[in-house]
C-alpha cells in the first residue's frame, strides 16, 4: 500500500518543526537545510506550504536519475537514493519541476548529494510532530492519480479561495 | 571548545564600510550567556559614554544565545541607545526589543552569534550575510518602501529563503517609536529600535544561512528536543487557548479583571463592549490559520483576513498589546478598523503600542479641549473615530503638520502642547505603556513593571522581583517568555549538552545570572545619566483618579497612593541590592562579579557598601 505525506492546507502555520525533525532524525544535524520537506512562503499571506515528495504515478525523477543512484523499491513502496551512486547533478530535481510537479527533491548543502522523502520507513515524524495538524500521512490509493504541485501554484489557488478580492501572488522570486 | 555558539561576532561599521568578524569571547559568554546579557556587557564595553540616540557613535546590536535554534529558541533580542527611552531632562537611555520569527535562527546558520552595527552611512544600504559572507549593498531603490515591499524584494535580489529585518517609512524619519519588523507582522517594536537603523540608513539586515552549528552532545541535544516536545504539547493553554485564539483572548480576561486599558488608561473595565472585538468574533469573522516563530511547538498567532467592509481583503496577524491600545485604549469598537490601522501600522513600521497611546492621549487632549481642531490639522480625533485616526497615522509617518511633533512620542509632545496634558501622558522614562504581562493595576505588582524598567515603560520587564528574573533569563536564552515553563532542569541539560558549560545549575545561579543582567543594565544607564531618584516615576493618572468602573471601583486598588509607592519602591530597591537612591551597593556589584563597573560608576555618584 502506497502511502505519502499529505498537507492540508491552509492549516500551515509556518512553524518549521517538521523540517527540524527531519533534519534531526535524517542527518542527525539541528539545520533545517538538511530536511526532506521544506516551507516555502508565499505573499501576501504569508502563505506557508510544506513540499515534500509526493509519491507520484510515474515518478519522472527515477527515469531522470543518469546513474540509477535514486530508486522506487516496488516491494517497499518507499524512494530511497543511493549516496554512492549519486553525482549531485540535480537532474531529478529539474525534471521535477520540468513535469509540473513540486520541486520536491532537495540537496545536502555540504556535499550535494539528493535527499527524498523516504517516509521514515513507514512512521513519519514530521506527520506525528506537525503542530497544527497540517501533516497527514495518507494512502495514496485514496487519490489516484495524485500528481505533486508546484508551491505557486498550490498559493494562487489558495489565494483565490481565501480572500475575498482579488490578489496577485509574489511570484517573481521564486522563478526558477 | 564551546559549542551551542558559532563563536563569531560580526561587527560592521557603516561609515567607513569596514567588516570585522571577532571572535566572541568564551568568558564574556560563560558570565553573561547570550541574547540581553551578552550584549549589557558589550554595551558596556564598546558603547561611547554621553551620545544620543541618533548620534553616529551609537551602537545597534542583534543577537541571539546558546539556544538561538535548539528548543523553542528564536528571539532575535536587539539592544541600543534608545532615541525614546530618556531621563526627564532628555539624555537618552538604553533601549530593548525583541522579536520571534526566523531571522536569528538563520543568522546563526550563516555563522553569527550576532551583529553590532556602528557608524553612519551616507547612502541607503542593507546588509546581506549569506555563510559568513558579508555584503553591504545599496539600497536606494528600497528606500521608502513598506515592510512587505521591502522584505520580497531582498528575497527577490538574493534567495526565497532570506531572512529579512526590515525597517519601514516610519524608521526612515526617524519616528521615535519606529519599529523594525520580519515576515510583515513580526515587530522588535519598544524604544525605537527603527528609528536608530533609519538614523543609520540601514534598511534592512538579510541573512541566509546552511552552516552547521557545533554541539558537544548532539544526541543529548536531540533528545531534550523530543522531550520539551511533547511537554509543551501536553499543555491545553498553549495547543488550545493560544493555538485557537493567540495571545488576544487576554483583551477580555484583562477588562473583566480590571487590567486593562480603557480611554487613554482612564478606566479599566468596559463590560460587554470589549466582546465586540473578543475572540469569539474574531474567530468566526476573520480567522484563518496559525503563524509561528521558528521550530515552536506552540503556534500562538493567529493570521487574519477581514472579509467585508471598506477594508476588505486586509491581512493582519494582531496580539495582545495592539489590539488593546488601538481597540478599548482608543474606544474603537469596529473590530476590523482595529485589525486595518494594525495592519497599516505594521507595514509602515510603526510600534502599535506607542502610536495607540500616542492617538489616545492626543483623544484626550481634544476631548478636554487643549488641542483644537485646527491644532490637529483639521482631523476631528474623537474616541474610536478609526478614519481620523488613519488620517493622523499618515500625518505621522509624513511627519506633515501635527504629526510631526506627534512623531516625537507623547514626552516630548506632551511637554510642548503643555497645559497639564502630561498628567495623563502614559508613559515611563519616555517610553508608552504597553499591557500585556503588566496592565491598569493601580498597585505595585503591575506599575512596577513600567517604573523600575531600565529601558522605560515595556509590558515585558516583568512586574515581580521573580518575574523580572525570569523574563530576564528568557532573553539570555534566547527562548519566548511563554516557554519559561520548560523548566530549569531542562535547560541547564540542554546547554551542558550543546554549550559544555555550566550556566543555571541551581536555583541561585539562575537568580545570580538574572541579577547580574538586570544590574549591569542599571549601571549603564547610571553611567549615561539617569538618576533613579528623579526617573523613576510613574504618571501623575495613577496617583489621583481612581477607577470608577467595574470591580475595582472605590477599593483600595482604584488608586495607588503616593506614599505607598514610595514604600515600595525602597522595598524593591532593597530587594535588588540596591541603596535608598536605587543605586547598586558596591557589595551587589562584588557579589555579581561587576567589579569592572565600579570605578566608572564612582566618578559619578556615590556608591554604598
Amino acid at each position: 500500500m502506497q502511502v505519502y505525506v499529505y498537507h492540508a492546507l491552509p492549516g500551515c502555520s509556518g512553524c518549521r518543526v517538521c523540517e527540524r525533525v527531519c533534519a534531526i532524525n535524517h542527518e542527525g544535524k539541528i539545520n533545517p537545510e538538511y530536511s526532506r520537506i521544506r516551507i516555502y512562503q508565499f505573499y501576501p499571506g504569508p502563505l506557508d506550504i510544506p513540499i515534500v515528495c509526493q509519491y507520484c504515478e510515474d515518478k519522472p525523477c527515477v527515469a531522470a536519475c543518469p546513474t540509477g543512484a535514486l530508486t522506487y523499491n516496488v516491494e517497499t513502496y518507499m524512494m530511497n537514493v543511493d549516496s554512492e551512486l549519486c553525482t549531485s547533478c540535480q537532474e531529478c530535481n529539474k525534471t521535477c519541476q520540468e513535469n509540473g510537479r513540486g520541486g520536491c527533491i532537495t540537496f545536502n548543502p555540504r556535499n550535494g548529494k539528493a535527499q527524498v522523502c523516504d517516509l521514515c520507513g513507514g512512521d513519519s515524524e514530521c506527520a506525528k510532530h506537525c503542530p497544527s495538524n497540517t501533516l497527514h500521512f495518507l494512502r495514496l490509493s485514496r487519490f489516484p492519480k495524485r500528481l505533486a504541485k508546484p508551491p505557486e501554484l498550490i498559493a494562487e489557488r489558495l489565494t483565490d479561495n481565501l480572500y475575498p478580492v482579488k490578489k496577485e501572488v509574489e511570484k517573481g522570486r521564486w522563478q526558477r | 571548545m564551546i559549542g551551542g555558539y558559532t563563536g563569531k561576532i560580526l561587527e560592521v561599521n557603516l561609515t567607513d564600510n569596514t567588516v570585522l568578524k571577532t571572535p566572541l569571547k568564551v568568558e564574556d559568554a560563560s558570565e553573561f550567556m547570550g541574547g540581553r546579557g551578552l550584549m549589557n556587557k558589550l554595551l558596556w564595553d564598546k558603547l561611547k559614554p554621553g551620545i544620543q540616540g541618533f548620534d553616529e557613535d551609537n551602537l545597534i546590536m542583534f543577537f541571539g544565545g546558546p539556544l538561538t535554534c535548539i528548543l523553542s529558541g528564536n528571539r532575535t533580542i536587539v539592544r541600543f541607545k534608545s532615541p525614546l527611552t530618556s531621563t526627564s531632562t532628555g539624555i537618552n537611555l538604553l533601549g530593548h526589543t525583541a522579536t520571534g520569527g526566523n531571522f536569528l535562527p538563520e543568522l546563526k546558520f550563516a555563522g553569527f552569534d550576532g551583529i553590532i552595527v556602528s557608524g553612519k552611512s551616507a547612502k541607503p544600504v542593507y546588509l546581506f550575510i549569506n555563510d559568513s559572507d558579508v555584503e553591504i549593498r545599496d539600497a536606494k531603490h528600497l528606500w521608502g518602501k513598506t515592510i512587505t515591499e521591502t522584505e520580497v524584494k531582498i528575497k527577490e535580489e538574493t534567495s526565497p529563503f532570506t531572512r529579512v529585518l526590515s525597517i519601514g517609512p516610519a524608521g526612515e524619519k526617524l519616528i521615535r517609536y519606529a519599529c523594525i519588523n520580519q515576515e510583515y507582522f513580526y515587530s522588535a517594536s519598544r524604544c525605537g529600535g527603527g528609528a536608530v537603523m533609519g538614523s543609520k540608513r540601514l534598511k534592512a539586515v538579510a541573512a541566509r544561512g546552511t552552516l552547521d552549528i557545533p554541539l558537544i552532545d548532539p544526541d543529548a541535544v536531540f533528545e531534550m528536543e523530543e522531550e520539551t516536545f511533547q511537554k509543551l504539547r501536553s499543555d491545553s493553554t498553549f495547543v488550545y487557548s493560544r493555538g485557537r485564539w493567540g495571545s488576544t483572548t487576554a483583551n477580555i480576561s484583562s477588562s473583566d479583571s480590571s487590567t486593562g486599558p480603557l480611554k487613554n488608561w482612564r478606566e479599566s473595565y468596559w463590560g460587554d463592549d470589549i466582546e465586540k472585538g473578543g475572540p469569539l468574533q474574531m474567530e468566526t469573522r476573520t480567522r484563518v490559520k496559525n503563524r509561528s516563530c521558528y521550530g515552536c511547538p506552540t503556534p500562538c498567532n493567529q493570521m487574519f483576513i477581514i472579509r467585508d467592509g471598506p477594508w476588505a481583503g486586509t491581512i493582519d496577524i494582531p496580539d495582545y498589546d495592539s489590539t488593546d491600545l488601538l481597540h478599548p485604549n482608543c474606544m474603537v469598537t469596529d473590530p476590523n478598523g482595529v485589525y486595518a490601522l494594525s495592519s497599516f501600522l505594521d507595514a509602515m513600521g510603526l510600534d502599535s503600542i506607542s502610536t495607540g497611546n500616542t492617538l489616545s492621549w492626543a483623544m484626550e487632549c481634544y476631548e478636554k479641549g487643549i488641542l483644537t481642531k485646527e491644532d490637529l490639522d483639521g482631523i476631528e480625533l474623537t474616541w474610536g473615530n478609526v478614519p481620523a485616526m488613519f488620517q493622523m497615522v499618515e500625518k505621522i509617518v509624513s511627519r506633515e503638520g501635527i504629526g510631526d511633533l506627534f512623531a516625537e512620542g507623547i514626552r516630548i509632545a506632551s511637554e510642548k502642547v503643555g497645559k497639564d496634558s502630561d498628567k495623563f501622558a502614559m508613559h515611563c522614562k519616555g517610553v508608552e505603556w504597553g499591557v500585556g504581562g503588566a496592565g491598569n493595576n493601580r498597585n505595585t505588582r503591575e506599575t512596577f513593571c513600567y517604573v523600575m524598567s531600565d529601558h522605560g515603560g515595556v509590558h515585558l520587564y516583568g512586574t515581580t522581583i521573580p518575574g523580572q528574573n525570569r523574563i530576564a533569563i528568557a532573553d539570555c536564552l534566547t527562548i519566548c517568555i511563554r516557554h519559561m515553563s520548560i523548566g530549569r532542569e531542562i535547560f541547564s541539560t540542554t546547554l551542558k549538552a550543546a554549550t559544555g558549560l555550566d550556566f543555571l545549575t541551581s536555583q541561585e545561579d539562575y537568580d545570580t545570572l538574572a541579577n547580574r543582567v538586570l544590574i549591569l543594565e542599571r549601571a549603564i544607564n547610571i553611567r549615561e545619566g539617569l538618576v533613579p531618584d528623579r526617573d523613576d516615576v510613574l504618571p501623575e493618572r495613577v496617583f489621583t483618579e481612581p477607577l470608577t468602573q467595574g470591580p475595582k471601583a472605590g477599593t483600595a486598588e482604584a488608586i495607588y497612593d503616593r506614599k505607598q509607592f514610595e514604600k515600595d519602591k525602597q522595598t524593591w530597591y532593597e530587594e535588588r541590592g540596591c541603596d535608598e537612591h536605587g543605586i547598586p551597593k558596591k557589595s551587589t556589584l562584588k557579589r555579581l562579579g561587576l567589579d569592572f563597573v565600579i570605578k566608572t560608576l564612582e566618578e559619578q555618584v556615590s556608591l554604598t557598601d
